[in-house]
């Protein structure tokens, strides 16, 4: 029988069931298909980002000078923030942080789309920011939430907001065109929301206080750049561990702000362009005409000379370079406050005209206390007790008798300041 | 010829999934929450008042304070409200069953024998749900159109970055919104096809689709697990509103699609592979 | 991808009981006519497998089936519930992958040429299952639907006259859940003839249906069967066998222990006498002289086999009276698939259920 055998039309291998074999060889296809994936998730930014670009070696100094002499002004870019300063993440965060960096401006009153209340929120968690400049005088800078926008656009004189989760708009009128040099993002000052302001502010209290050196370079943004790394000196009580700028090699602008604490661990602030262009925006982004049915509230003009802050809150300051400590006495504060007299954000100070008459001050240094208590910790010295707040950078104590001692230095240096000043 | 006997097997999928009375209720279902949410607004801002109680209106769904101002934003506010759940658990009831459903009433195996092929069965049911996606995302959308011209006023509309764009430049934007929430349903509704080659019992399929799509919500809002959130379907949904922004965002949208891609094709492929190496015992 | 459970190619043929010589002798035709160069398609034998064998975890289900189904038979395959028929029939349709040995159908591969077999192939496994939401007609068009072969412009017709071939025409248009368990059943038989088939599978096609039910099902049969087609019908009931099949296979325990003609089946087991009387002692002595084997002795009546070459009747009777037995009755049972089946088991055949 075997001798006479013919070909099977059909070879026998196919009529072997396939079985295990197959089915191994067809879950692979989705091993395969994810194992790409992670592949060219964690690969793709590995090489856009990889080696560090070659440049010419270039001294602090003249790293310096030429961010000083840097004649970009015109700017269209996005931001990251994201600050860590070790709070648990509650609205409430922000209005404290907002309390003690401006005191008495956390008025429950404003406008949703009032700067103040808006900026503040960018001292918790991390945001995306749109960045948009033409010159000092015309500014746009918009938070991207989600399904949500806020934008602070300032034409000239003309500052106007526009909070999309409330559909609210703000406007108000500035000083002329001032002589004061402005940064891009200036437009919040106390709140940097670019790396240039931010690096403006630092370099300008790191002037003889710290030690710059240049280290190495960096890709941010697509664009290549130089590391500049700000350290403190002759400072012993600071949290400030280091500050690193990754600066703009073709045009000078600082592209990229990191801020570690000395007690290690992740950046305290980082901002930083994930694109960034140096054209001039479209004229039309810094037009903005209120929407029809949206209720506009118009802001106070402020008197840019006047204090910022209320009368008898003026903060005093002890010490100099990193190790300052700002010293609120919130009992007068609490007293101006109950007079009315609106705190101002430096930069804005612009209080809603048509502002419910809820008072303030069960705002100001009340709130503080409250959230003071909700955060703080009892400490005690020879200045008697009081009640600390501590976060990675800042740190704060309010003594019992209501003096209020702010800075980005240890909490001891803090108690020390109180004990002095017994 | 094939191709067109191959459209012979989608149609009588797609009159099978859209004449169910089940689908018809979902749609229904979907119909009713702009229609809900319209009078809503309509009601809470009749004596000029605002919605979300809240001044910064946070926790309210997203554009539902620009809808007493322009009717068109219901539509926005009605897909921003139902693309967390509504529509997902549509979908994951639709995905799940697709195959699970035919398996426990023994259909699948007529099919196959009729032969109906199993990649091609497959093709053909995960493309219906995908049809049910989009006609879904447009029962919605068309639904918060028709109650957002009937109770507000309707005219320009304000773009999130706060500039003004025309009436009919906004109803564009409105399908392209439309069709974004549709494709951000792509990943669920791979995931969904493939439970529901895993089980026989449409319920056990649906049951398990929904509730991933519960777990997967509640692990994106843990901050502590941020560092899989960008890998989580739903994470870049709401990317759908960068379209309102001027100028329109694309970075999220494109993460959103590309996300949904990998979905599909990670889960899609996992779905073949399951259903043509299985035994159809049921 | 060695599967140890595989049968030794000889243990099947062991199994195989009674009809041996018969079925090794048609095995020896089909073989020498595939040698002869009509394999496959043009092949007298449409269903033929090879040690095909089926485990689920750990226990066999279905285990070295040698099977062949001649071209234009009508092949009962018969076994108790559980006894592996639907798995098998599953194999067959593509449905379950076999654990080893191989399956073809219309003389090609399964499962792997399901796409070209299938469309020649009407089936009806394991009861009708209908989309309940869907008429009658709707159902059929959507399974038409489902085979790429089938030619839409004639999808309607071919419908209908599914539909009117058995008897569903008036009823086409009601919902599907609104139908009887006979009317589910003949809309299953109609999905199985919306194309002219070569084979139809047919597992428990009259499974819940009234006598008049069933009765028109076999007319069906037979009538398609008449048109030339095969047509490979699963039972757990042995008449239905006995009156409609021409050929039979039987399976207990997931293994295959008989196949051949219904005719050579039944032949297997030879005629039984059964004698009524109050003396079965005396009758069962008798009985057993004259050749008689497998005597079973109740309170009033003797059963025995009778030999191969089996003495008269009339004078085994004559001689039992002169004995002095006192004949109550004397007769041949029938014999029947039942008897072939006890015999090749040594167990009664399981109908409940």
């Amino acid at each position: 029988m075997a001798l006479i055998q013919p070909a099977r039309p059909e070879p026998e291998q196919p009529d072997e069931p396939g079985g295990r074999g197959r089915k191994l060889a067809r879950y692979g296809v989705p091993v395969a298909v994810a194992g790409v994936a992670a592949a060219t998730i964690g690969l793709v930014p590995a090489l856009a980002d990889a080696g560090d670009p070659s440049l010419p070696s270039v001294t602090a100094e003249q790293l310096l000078t030429k961010i000083a002499a840097s004649q970009t002004r015109t700017v269209d870019g996005t931001v990251k923030v994201t600050t860590d300063l070790g709070l648990p993440d509650l609205s409430g965060g922000s209005a404290l942080l907002g309390g003690l960096g401006t005191p008495g401006s956390g008025g429950s009153g404003d406008s949703p789309a009032a700067p103040q209340s808006q900026l503040t929120q960018l001292l918790t968690g991390s945001h995306q920011l749109h960045v948009a400049a033409d010159g000092p005088d015309r500014q746009k800078i918009s938070i991207i939430e989600p399904a949500a926008e806020y934008s602070l656009i300032r034409n000239g004189t003309q500052l106007w907001a526009y909070d999309s989760g409330s559909d609210q708009a703000y406007h108000a009128t500035l000083p002329a065109p001032s002589q004061q040099h402005e940064g891009l993002g200036g437009a919040a000052d106390g709140v940097p929301t670019t790396p240039q302001a931010a690096a403006e502010q630092v370099l300008k209290a790191a002037d003889g206080t710290s030690r710059i050196t240049v280290d190495g370079t960096a890709r941010v943004a697509g664009r290549s750049a130089y590391e500049l790394v700000v350290t403190p000196e002759h400072a012993t009580d600071t949290t400030v561990g280091a500050i690193r700028i990754a600066v703009d090699s073709a045009t000078g602008v600082p592209l990229k702000f990191t801020l570690t604490p000395k007690g290690g661990g992740k950046a305290v602030f980082d901002i930083g362009f994930t694109r960034v262009d140096f054209g001039t925006p479209a004229a039309g982004t810094f037009t903005f005409t209120p929407p029809k049915g949206v209720k506009v509230t118009e802001g106070s003009t402020p008197s840019r000379a006047a204090s910022p802050a209320p009368q008898g809150a003026a903060p005093t300051v002890l010490g100099k370079g990193w190790d300052t400590i700002a010293v609120i006495d919130t009992s007068a504060l609490n007293k101006g406050a109950g007079k009315g007299a609106d705190g101002g954000f430096a930069g804005f100070g612009a209080q809603g005209k048509d502002k419910p008459a809820r008072g303030s001050g069960d705002s100001g240094s009340g709130d503080v206390s409250a959230l003071l208590n909700g955060f703080g910790s009892k400490v005690s010295g020879s200045f008697g007790t009081g009640t600390a707040v501590h976060t990675r950078l800042v740190n704060a104590l309010l003594t019992d008798k209501g003096t209020l001692y702010v800075g980005a230095v240890t909490q001891s240096a803090l108690v020390q300041a109180a004990d002095a000043a017994k | 010829m094939r191709v067109w006997w191959s459209l012979g097997l989608l149609r009588s999928e797609l009159v099978t999934v859209f004449r169910r009375w089940r689908t018809l209720a979902l749609f229904g279902v979907l119909a009713g929450v702009p229609l809900l949410v319209g009078i809503a607004v309509r009601i809470e801002t009749r004596n000029g008042g605002t919605v979300g109680g809240g001044p910064r209106g946070d926790n309210g769904p997203a554009f539902l304070e620009q809808v007493s101002n322009n009717g068109l934003f219901l539509t926005f506010a009605s897909l921003a409200a139902t693309l967390p759940f509504f529509l997902p658990m549509a979908i994951g009831v639709v995905a799940g069953d697709s195959v699970a459903g035919e398996a426990g009433g023994g259909t699948l195996r007529y099919l196959l024998v009729a032969p109906a092929g199993r990649t091609r069965l497959l093709v053909v049911k995960y493309a219906s749900v995908l049809a049910f996606c989009v006609v879904a995302t447009l029962v919605v959308a068309l639904s918060g159109l028709i109650v957002g011209f009937a109770l507000f006023p309707v005219g320009e509309v304000t773009t999130l970055s706060g500039t003004t764009i025309p009436l009919s430049a906004g109803m564009l934007r409105a399908l392209l919104i439309a069709l974004l929430v549709a494709g951000s349903l792509v990943g669920i509704a791979a995931l969904g096809l493939f439970v529901s080659t895993v089980t026989d019992s449409g319920i056990a399929a649906m049951a398990t689709t929904v509730g991933l799509l519960i777990t997967v919500q509640i692990v994106d809002t843990i901050p502590q697990l941020h560092v899989v959130q960008p890998y989580l379907f739903p994470h870049y949904w709401l990317s759908f509103a960068d379209i309102l922004r001027d100028p329109v965002q694309w970075t999220g949208i494109a993460k959103n699609l590309g996300l949904q891609a990998l979905y599909a094709a990670v889960f899609g492929s996992a779905a073949w592979a399951r259903f043509t190496t299985r035994d159809v015992t049921a | 991808m060695a599967q140890p459970q595989a049968a030794a190619p000889g243990e099947s043929a062991t199994t195989v009981g009674a009809p041996r010589t018969a079925a090794e002798a048609r095995a020896a035709v089909t073989e020498a006519a595939e040698q002869g160069g009509v394999a496959g398609d043009t092949g007298d034998v449409v269903i033929e497998t090879r040690r095909l064998a089926k485990q689920y975890r750990g226990t066999l289900a279905v285990d070295g089936l040698d099977l062949r189904v001649p071209r234009g038979s009508v092949f009962g395959f018969l076994g108790p519930n559980g006894s592996g028929k639907t798995t098998t029939i599953r194999m067959l349709m593509g449905l379950i992958q076999p654990t080893s040995g191989s399956a073809r159908v219309l003389g090609r591969p399964m499962p792997n040429a399901a796409r070209s077999v299938l469309p020649r192939v009407g089936a009806l496994i394991e009861g009708p299952a209908l989309y309940g939401f869907l008429s009658g007609r709707h159902n059929l068009l959507r399974f038409d639907a489902a085979d790429p072969t089938a030619d839409p412009r004639t999808r309607k017709a071919r419908v209908g006259a599914a539909l009117e071939r058995v008897g569903l025409a008036a009823a086409a248009d009601k919902k599907a859940r609104a139908y009887s368990l006979g009317m589910k059943q003949r809309l299953g038989l109609a999905a199985a003839l919306l194309q002219p088939r070569e084979l139809l599978v047919l597992d428990e096609p009259t499974n819940g249906l009234d006598p008049q039910g069933m009765r028109e099902i076999r007319a069906l049969v037979r009538e398609l069967a008449a048109d030339g087609t095969t047509v490979f019908l699963s039972s757990h009931l042995l008449d239905e066998i006995e009156q409609v099949c021409t050929h039979a296979a039987v399976m207990a325990r997931g293994r295959l222990i008989a196949q051949g003609t219904v005719a050579e089946l039944s032949a297997g087991s030879r005629g039984r006498l059964g004698v009524t009387t109050p003396d079965v002692a005396e009758a069962a002595r008798l009985l057993a002289a004259r050749g008689l084997t497998g005597l079973v002795t109740e309170e009033q009546k003797v059963i025995g086999e009778l030999p191969a070459e089996p003495p008269d009747l009339a004078e085994l009777n004559a001689e039992l009276v002169g004995a002095g037995v006192r004949v109550r009755g004397f007769g041949l049972e029938r014999t029947s698939l039942e008897d072939t089946f006890v015999a090749l088991t040594g167990e009664g055949f399981d109908v409940a259920g």
